[in-house]
């Protein structure tokens, strides 16, 4: 724990994430007005007083919106890597406990889901579903597990080698046993690294679906989205495409320092 | 016969794209052990001795042959009854323990399925057996010394009460003071009775003074098996001509 005072970039990150995550949370009590109340007399106003980061082209506050759209993002994030996680460890645990067939043949269906464009992927099935929040982080989750899953089993098929797990297994411990305490708690650092990572990515991919009109829907907002409202008035509102840029890029960026300050903390190596 | 070995052979195989690599570990290997009895078996890397240490112990599968517990096959038996007969202490102290867990935990797979109560009293005496403390039972294994890990192996293989121990290289590691230690521990296991330990090692010296009897190996083949002075006064094979004198200079 002392350590990441001393990873000022970590540390940074820390702070700017639980700032985002207050902010979600408390989000009717910090959000100085209704988020999808309009204003039309107040339209693409620049910051000031009265609007901290200025209006939309329906004269709602911007301010108010992104800390509503913190939710979406901060919850997409979280929500979509659990899945991944879940999935991953699962097929990647399997994988390199049983090897042989069962190997085989999940280790050649991930490679199916390697192939595919992700984001193409994801596309293709918003279009087929509604396009809604849910379904975004379903679908990024079920998506994104294939390199987890990979790292999982190489880790499983290098630990389940090891003395302990060997000497547990000549104790008779049962197979949940063996799998759950003796080899899944020595696998989970690369797993922490990658969820932390992965969640920069999928706020990154719900922005970039959202940009493109197939994310979350109005009223409800999400940076992704502001950030796509922005673009038709870029020349003259730069400030609507500007803080939510800021902010996804923030957010993303604190997400890949924890992971990278995990590597460090997980790896004695370096 | 406590322990009956014989014709055992074992190929490990490695698949490439087109072809196959094979290495035959061990080629027609019989002996026999009694209860009780000591043994070290001696060899090179690559003679087979830690293979055959590892199908003893259940933990790699075997080709041709049979292996026999007190007159029945080895395969025939079920894991947990196995793990009453045969344990194994590995010659990486510092991967034995799982690091994720204290010391207790450990200790208690060793003692599941037992049916006394007083798993303290157990635990405390076995722990006192090796020369340790009971006050370690709530450390992490990265608190240890390399000697000291390897004996709460050993205490928690003996909490089992195998019928045979084998130990694979466990002294590899260790510095002089450890490696006299856990000869001491082996020592008063033997003084105890009815356990017998199967020690495999590359150094001749720590095996003569360990037991009566040595088997060696070369190439996946027991080339003698005999008592350890008879050992030493070989004047025939080169190979265990060498060995020996490894040990004088």
């Amino acid at each position: 724990m002392k350590r990441i005072f001393k990873n000022k970039a970590a540390l940074a990150g820390a702070v700017f994430i639980a700032l985002v995550i207050f902010a979600a949370a408390l989000a009717p009590l910090i959000a100085p007005q209704d988020p999808s109340s309009q204003e039309l007399t107040q339209r693409l106003r620049p910051p000031s007083a009265a609007h901290l980061l200025g209006t939309d082209d329906l004269g709602r506050d911007v301010f108010s919106r992104m800390i509503y759209g913190a939710r979406v993002s901060i919850s997409v994030g979280f929500f979509a890597v659990l899945i991944t996680v879940v999935i991953g460890c699962f097929i990647g645990m399997l994988s390199g406990y049983f090897g042989g067939v069962t190997d085989s043949v999940l280790m050649r269906f991930t490679d199916i889901m390697l192939c595919f464009p992700t984001f193409f992927l994801i596309l293709i099935v918003i279009a087929f579903f509604e396009p809604n929040i849910y379904n975004v982080m379903i679908v990024i989750g079920l998506t994104s597990w294939t390199g987890l899953a990979r790292i999982v089993r190489a880790e499983v098929l290098s630990v389940r080698e090891r003395e302990f797990v060997l000497a547990s297994k000549m104790l008779a411990v049962g197979k949940p046993r063996l799998f759950f305490v003796h080899i899944l708690p020595n696998v989970i650092s690369p797993i922490i690294v990658y969820a932390a990572i992965g969640i920069g990515g999928a706020i990154l991919t719900e922005s970039g679906l959202s940009f493109l009109g197939l994310g979350v829907q109005p009223p409800m907002s999400s940076w992704g989205q502001i950030l796509m409202q922005g673009k038709d008035y870029i020349y003259i509102a730069w400030w609507l495409s500007l803080f939510p840029g800021i902010a996804i890029l923030l957010t993303v960026l604190s997400f890949n320092m924890i992971g990278e300050f995990l590597r460090d903390v997980f790896d004695p190596k370096t | 016969m406590f322990l009956e070995v014989a014709n055992l052979t074992k190929t490990y195989i490695t698949k490439e794209f087109f072809s196959e690599k094979k290495f035959l570990a061990l080629d027609d290997v019989s002996f026999s052990l009694n209860e009780g009895e000591f043994l070290s078996v001696i060899g090179s890397s690559g003679s087979g001795k830690t293979t055959l240490g590892r199908i003893l112990a259940n933990i790699l599968d075997f080709d041709k042959g049979s292996v026999k517990y007190f007159g029945k096959e080895m395969r025939e038996y079920g894991t947990s009854e196995l793990s009453g007969i045969v344990q194994m202490i590995f010659q990486n102290p510092y991967a034995s323990l799982n690091p994720k867990l204290k010391i207790r935990s450990s200790f208690m797979e060793g003692l599941a399925g037992a049916k006394n109560s007083d798993t303290e009293g157990i635990i405390e005496k076995t722990l006192k057996s090796v020369g340790l403390e009971k006050s370690i039972l709530d450390n992490y294994p990265h608190q240890f010394s390399g000697g000291q890990r390897q004996r709460i192996a050993v205490a928690r293989i003996l909490l089992k009460k195998p019928k045979l121990i084998i130990a694979d290289e466990p002294f590899a590691s260790l510095d002089i003071y450890s490696q006299n230690q856990m000869l001491d521990i082996f020592s008063g296991i033997k003084k105890y009775g009815g356990v017998s330990v199967m020690l495999i090692t590359h150094d001749i010296a720590a095996a003569a003074r360990f037991a009566p009897r040595m088997i060696i190996m070369d190439s996946g083949r027991i080339i003698k098996d005999d008592t350890t002075d008879n050992v030493f006064n070989e004047k025939k094979n080169e190979y265990i001509m060498e060995l020996v004198s490894s040990m004088e200079i």
